[in-house]
């Protein structure tokens, strides 16, 4: 009874580990702009593959002097994801395109586009303080726009939360310096149910850190 | 004891049915006029692989210097023969960015190959031959259990042997293989995985039973 237990047991984990069709090839493809929209060249690029049990570093490759990428990778049989990391380094801040699924590639392939990747020193420290005026009030909502370093991209967005999410007391975000940001948030009264929207604009300075209170 | 039965099992038809030559000396040239025959012939050899193109072996991957190989030949038609063969070499991945971050790849054929027997003289031989076979591509991703793929293989080529004594020969074989497998992929990278253009370099020994 106990070695039909431990087999069993052997078997459900050797059955999590993510698995490949090797006759089946995809393709991953982009290419790494500075801000200023020059090619980044010799820059580290991996391939992830994720299941709810296991994750692989399938590939890495760097890109070439234009900036491009070619990731070839075998065919995962029980996979629930892929990721595509822009890697971080010290002069870069990484990136990595998150929740790309088998059925978003076409022919095989799937092209990520241009990545931009933003300097350390050319990153600022966005932090926002969410000051509760009213306690019927919260922030249902918040959005950016503009050059954001955004370290995590989702290519296909996170499965929704059953409740709406709420934002308390601070909000921090890494963009670029020296840009407006279009501030956009929601606030809904918690006894009336009411939303109301808001546009903002934000000016990012050259400093490390850009401080902005929302009063709501 | 299976070995002896094996080995037994091999011998026994040759020495049972073994045609008496006929040979005649013409013009100082000694000529064989034996008809169809049991001509059982091991041969072992290391073998050099060099790829050549674009593709996923000479691009992503370093052949091993040597590989095994072994062929055994059984029947004779006057001077041709026909042989059936095995071949493994390994190979190491260079570029995880189009093979995947593996170690290795694992290389196995089967073939048949067509040969041609001509004296040149009383120790030395010239082997052309074609022949046909498949190639296994075999991978293992991290823990994952090994997956492999399947190519055809054509070959032509030729054998250069040198007879060391009458049952043990010394050869060197030069034959250029063209393999086609089948993978899935962008159709901007299929001849990549698909088209395989290699030269194969042998060296190794003949081990005859009965005259060379």
């Amino acid at each position: 009874m106990r070695k039909l237990i431990l087999f069993f047991i052997v078997g459900l984990l050797c059955s999590c580990q993510i698995q490949y069709d090797v006759s089946t090839r995809y393709v991953f493809e982009g290419q790494v702009l500075d801000r200023d929209g020059n090619p980044i060249e010799n820059h580290s690029i991996e391939a992830w593959v994720y299941n709810s049990y296991d994750s692989d570093l399938i590939g890495f490759t760097e890109t070439n002097s234009d900036g491009y990428y070619e990731l070839v990778i075998p065919k995962p049989k029980n996979e629930r994801d892929f990721e595509i990391k822009i890697k971080g380094n010290a002069v870069y801040f990484q990136k990595a395109y998150v929740n790309i699924y088998e059925s978003d590639l076409s022919d095989h392939k799937i092209t990520i586009g241009k990545t931009t990747l933003f300097a350390h020193d050319d990153i600022s420290n966005l932090e926002i303080t969410l000051n509760q005026i009213n306690p019927e009030n919260n922030i249902s909502a918040i959005e950016l726009t503009g050059l954001i370093a955004e370290q995590i991209i989702w290519v296909n967005p996170p499965e929704e939360e059953p409740y709406t999410p709420y934002y308390y007391e601070f909000y921090a975000k890494k963009v670029a310096k020296n840009q407006t940001l279009n501030l956009y948030y929601e606030v809904r009264n918690g006894n009336t149910g009411q939303t109301n929207s808001f546009n903002e604009l934000i000016d990012v300075s050259s400093n490390d850190i850009t401080e902005y209170t929302i009063n709501y | 004891m299976k070995k002896i039965v094996l080995f037994v099992l091999i011998v026994l038809p040759y020495i049972l049915f073994a045609q008496e030559e006929d040979t005649k000396i013409e013009n100082n040239e000694i000529k064989n006029s034996e008809g169809f025959s049991f001509k059982p012939q091991f041969y072992f050899y290391a073998n050099h692989h060099i790829n050549h193109g674009n593709n996923f072996l000479s691009d992503g991957h370093d052949a091993s210097f040597v590989g095994l190989g072994l062929q055994l030949n059984l029947l004779k038609f006057q001077k041709f023969k026909f042989g059936l063969g095995w071949e493994y070499h390994n190979y190491d991945v260079i570029n995880p960015g189009t093979i995947g971050n593996i170690d290795n790849t694992f290389h196995t054929s089967i073939f048949g190959r067509f040969q041609y027997q001509w004296d040149l003289s009383n120790r030395w031989s010239l082997e052309p031959y074609v022949g046909i076979g498949a190639t296994k591509i075999q991978q293992k991703y991290d823990d994952s259990d090994s997956d492999s793929f399947y190519g055809m293989n054509l070959y032509v080529g030729f054998n250069i042997i040198f007879k060391l004594i009458d049952h043990i020969s010394f050869f060197t074989g030069f034959n250029y293989n063209n393999i086609r497998f089948n993978v899935n992929t962008n159709k901007n990278w299929e001849d990549y995985f698909n088209k395989i253009n290699q030269t194969q370099i042998q060296l190794g020994i003949i081990v005859s039973i009965g005259k060379n």
